[in-house]
């Protein structure tokens, strides 16, 4: 979607409203930057005149999107051609990939399809998450346990004389 | 690691002091529950009576950590003995877990090796760039699908437009 799409949108639109839509107004109902609503009519006389207060309004929300569009495709062309690139990339891996997944899969199906497995599972993940555990692992961390018992190792032997 | 053996460490320690290597010192560098350095110091005399007041004071920091590993290792008991069970509920899969292993080894091995693919990932990466980034999240914020496919809807859905307070606008 280019931002000229979106002009392009609009400019059928106003010609519908100067020529078969004479006399007629067009309520277009945008969401705006944070999930507003903002309703914006677009009328014009019973001459096809239409009525530039509006179209100004129309088109000012239009510029933006117009904006944000082109600066998107502009941006997302590199990344475009890069995807496609990676993808030619991993042509020459497919058997294996395919294989990784078959052996996933495979593994998959059967630890789902084994009860006493699930069972153990939902155990062992339980059992970490008991308060009790998780309370004494942060105490754990927070009194830096490993790092002084190393020290404790390390000082041993490193006497100095008083 | 179990509360006794951070106390058997110290223990040696002192015992050094106290025999061999009566009359010295030594310079206990720990880190206390903000992070800061904490330094003691325990020193012997040259008969190997050690300082009392420097064995309290680092024995005092040493009971919270054999404190702290104590309740670790206690809370961690029912861990353990899920984990066995585990384990066993997972030996009858050992073969395709092995098989897993095995494909997915493969699969990196032969990526890792293939420069073009590395080359082509990297590529990818580096199109991501911030502005890149940015102009996803305006679009997305934007609404911009959305917007636009209002403007394909709304051409047609006109009603008749009257002139005056209240009509039209």
């Amino acid at each position: 979607m280019t931002g000229q799409d979106f002009q392009d949108k609009l400019d059928a639109i106003v010609a519908d409203l100067q020529t078969a839509g004479k006399g007629k107004t067009i309520n277009l109902m945008f969401r705006a930057n944070g999930g507003a609503a903002n309703v914006l009519p677009l009328s014009s006389t019973a001459g096809g005149v239409v009525n530039a207060g509006q179209l100004a309004a129309v088109q000012s929300f239009v510029d933006d999107l117009k904006g944000i569009a082109d600066t998107y495709t502009t941006e997302y062309a590199p990344v475009t051609a890069a995807s496609e690139a990676f993808r030619l990339a991993q042509v020459p891996h497919e058997a294996l990939t395919e294989a990784a997944r078959v052996a996933r899969v495979a593994l998959s199906d059967a630890l789902t399809a084994d009860a006493p497995y699930q069972a153990a599972k939902t155990a062992l993940d339980n059992a970490r998450t008991v308060a009790t555990y998780i309370d004494a692992r942060t105490q754990y961390e927070a009194e830096n346990v490993s790092e002084n018992y190393s020290e404790l190792s390390s000082a041993k032997g490193k006497y100095v004389g008083v | 690691m179990t509360g006794q053996s951070i106390q058997d460490k110290l223990n040696l320690i002192i015992s050094d002091l106290h025999t061999d290597f009566a009359g010295q010192g030594v310079n206990l560098m720990f880190r206390d529950v903000t992070n800061t350095p904490v330094v003691f110091v325990i020193t012997a005399n040259e008969i190997g009576e050690v300082n009392a007041a420097q064995v309290a004071a680092v024995q005092a920091f040493v009971d919270n950590l054999v404190n702290a590993a104590d309740d670790l290792e206690l809370f961690s008991i029912p861990i353990r003995a899920a984990q066995i069970a585990f384990n066993a509920a997972q030996l009858p899969h050992s073969a395709l877990i092995e098989s897993a292993r095995l494909a997915r080894v493969a699969l990196q091995t032969a990526l890792d090796g293939d420069a073009n693919y590395q080359q082509a990932k990297g590529d990818l990466d580096d199109a991501k760039t911030v502005e890149y980034e940015q102009a996803l999240v305006d679009y997305k914020n934007n609404n911009v699908p959305e917007n636009a496919a209002e403007l394909s809807n709304a051409r047609g859905n006109y009603f008749p437009f009257v002139d005056g307070p209240g009509g039209g606008q």
